[in-house]
């Protein structure tokens, strides 16, 4: 099977997801039998074949225009559609960002391909590729195979897949894209970045996330410092974004980010299947709270039944000095 | 809530269809009457897909912006405020355009007793297969790209370990599991 990944960027600097996209790319084309291409779009690119080649890609298509120097899903969702003509893909993959969930059904319209968002697994069973997803907020997994002879997407929840080290020399294309101005209808005009610069809890390996126990906007200063020692991104359930304690950006969960991070601290939340939806296929939960009925303590890995605004003060105390021993 | 009008599309063979098979059934809908301005969720509850309204962008010819939390309206130009990564992109688009609709966006109304018994009122048309002229083909579960294999439960996490004792101690030994046990510090 020919795949094709997409492989996004963002100023000049991959995505991990698309690391992860492309090392699945290399497993499926190796366990059906065929090559995988990844194509980059963007402007000032061509350096970000190597590590595409790195981790498995066998050719790369770069899509390199002025017009690319600002995403549009028309102008990307073009060329990587005119990407999967010439490769011949069977399969496309794209990561499970905001921008490969944004671009896929642009790409599968166009090519009349059906496409399985947020794929979590994947096996070849008696030839026939078995796909896995969550679905009703996680409550239930999904296995499913594409019907033959149709092209087929997906978008692969980030943070799931590892990095593959099936390194090659790509051999490096330039796209001929035959896209135009005239085909653009939306396009990013400016990116507003979050205060700070603060690590997104979609991308981040670490989260310590904060709800109704965390009492009020004044406490969030005591996770943040927690979260400053283990460079971790700041998260919150509903209960806390709804309460207006924290911009919307942080929560987790159904109405708010899917995370998969390899560590989830939840300091005062019950542990409602909504939020649970967003989370609970991060590697290892910690779980901190009064209640010891509290349900977060049914997902967590290890859970510490005591008032966070002790507990979060000593623990951050412990880490860094288990990092100052490191 | 404030609608003036609706439309019913629905027929058996529509039944089972995926993200591809609601959007055709919906652009072959929209295409009935003018439009500046599609509004679709973010999401289906359940499937979760995060598709439709994209699909239904494309398969129309018109812009699509997907996620968005706010949304300004200057002649026949939208530009909308789109949640990624580490912050907001703000996107401008030309009229019309499919907009999905992401929490933030704006409080929604309570419906009025007025409105209620208005709605009553009002006419809901049903559209099936023969006056959308669709192809049945492509839509329902003959038009589906993927065939459900299997439904099954989360496999269960194993069970935690759940502290007790001094909160002192506990975060001691949370410590020391995380860094030995875990490895993830």
């Amino acid at each position: 099977m020919n795949v094709l990944v997409f492989a996004e960027q963002r100023g000049g600097k991959l995505k991990k997801a698309s690391l992860e996209a492309v090392s699945v790319g290399r497993e499926l084309a190796d366990v059906t039998g065929g090559s995988v291409a990844a194509v980059l779009v963007g402007q000032g690119i061509a350096s970000l074949a190597e590590p595409l080649g790195k981790t498995g890609a066998d050719k790369v298509y770069i899509g390199e225009d002025p017009l690319f120097a600002s995403y549009s899903n028309d102008a990307y969702g073009l060329a990587v559609s005119k990407a999967a003509q010439i490769w011949g893909a069977e399969a496309l993959l794209f990561p499970g960002t905001a921008m490969g969930k944004d671009l896929a059904p642009k790409v599968c319209a166009r090519l009349g391909a059906g496409l399985l968002s947020d794929v979590t697994a994947f096996k070849l069973e008696g030839g026939t590729l078995q796909l896995t997803r969550p679905i009703y907020s996680g409550k239930a997994f999904a296995t499913l195979s594409p019907v033959p002879g149709k092209p087929f997407a997906l978008t692969l929840r980030p943070n799931v897949f590892p990095i593959g080290d099936k390194a090659r020399t790509p051999e490096v294309v330039p796209l001929e894209h035959g896209v135009t101005q005239g085909d653009i209808k939306a396009v990013v005009e400016s990116i507003i970045a979050a205060e700070g610069g603060t690590l997104d809890v979609a991308e981040a390996d670490i989260i310590v996330s904060g709800g109704r126990g965390i009492k009020g906007p004044e406490n969030f200063p005591l996770l943040e410092a927690f979260a400053k020692e283990l460079s971790a991104a700041v998260g919150a359930s509903r209960a806390a974004v709804d309460a207006g304690w924290i911009d919307h950006a942080h929560q987790v969960g159904q109405t708010g980010k899917v995370v998969s991070p390899t560590l989830y601290f939840a300091c005062g939340i019950s542990g409602a299947i909504q939020h649970l939806a967003g989370m609970s296929s991060s590697k290892v939960i910690v779980a901190i709270n009064k209640d010891p009925e509290a349900p977060i303590f049914k997902v967590a890995t290890y859970g510490v039944v005591g008032d966070l605004f002790e507990v979060i003060p000593m623990l951050t105390q412990a880490v860094k000095e288990l990092k100052s021993r490191q | 809530m404030g609608a003036d009008k609706a439309v019913l599309v629905s027929d058996p063979a529509f039944a089972g269809s995926d993200a591809m098979g609601v959007a055709r059934l919906l652009a072959a809908a929209a295409k009935r009457q003018p439009f500046d301005l599609i509004l679709c969720g973010k999401a289906g509850v359940g499937d979760d897909n995060q598709q439709v309204g994209t699909l239904l962008g494309e398969l129309l010819g018109v812009a699509s912006v997907s996620v968005v939390t706010g949304i300004e309206i200057a002649g026949t130009l939208i530009t909308c405020k789109r949640e990624i990564e580490g912050g907001v992109e703000v996107v401008k688009a030309a009229l019309p355009a499919v907009v999905t609709c992401q929490k933030g966006l704006n409080e929604p109304r309570y419906p009025s007793l007025k409105g209620i018994m208005m709605a009553k009122k009002k006419e809901v048309a049903t559209l099936k297969a023969g006056d959308l002229g669709v192809d049945v083909g492509s839509v329902g579960s003959a038009g589906a790209a993927f065939r459900l294999t299997k439904l099954e439960s989360p496999p269960p996490r194993p069970a935690g370990r759940i502290l007790s004792g001094e909160v002192a101690d506990q975060v001691k030994e949370l410590v020391r599991l995380l860094h030995d046990e875990a490895k993830a510090l």
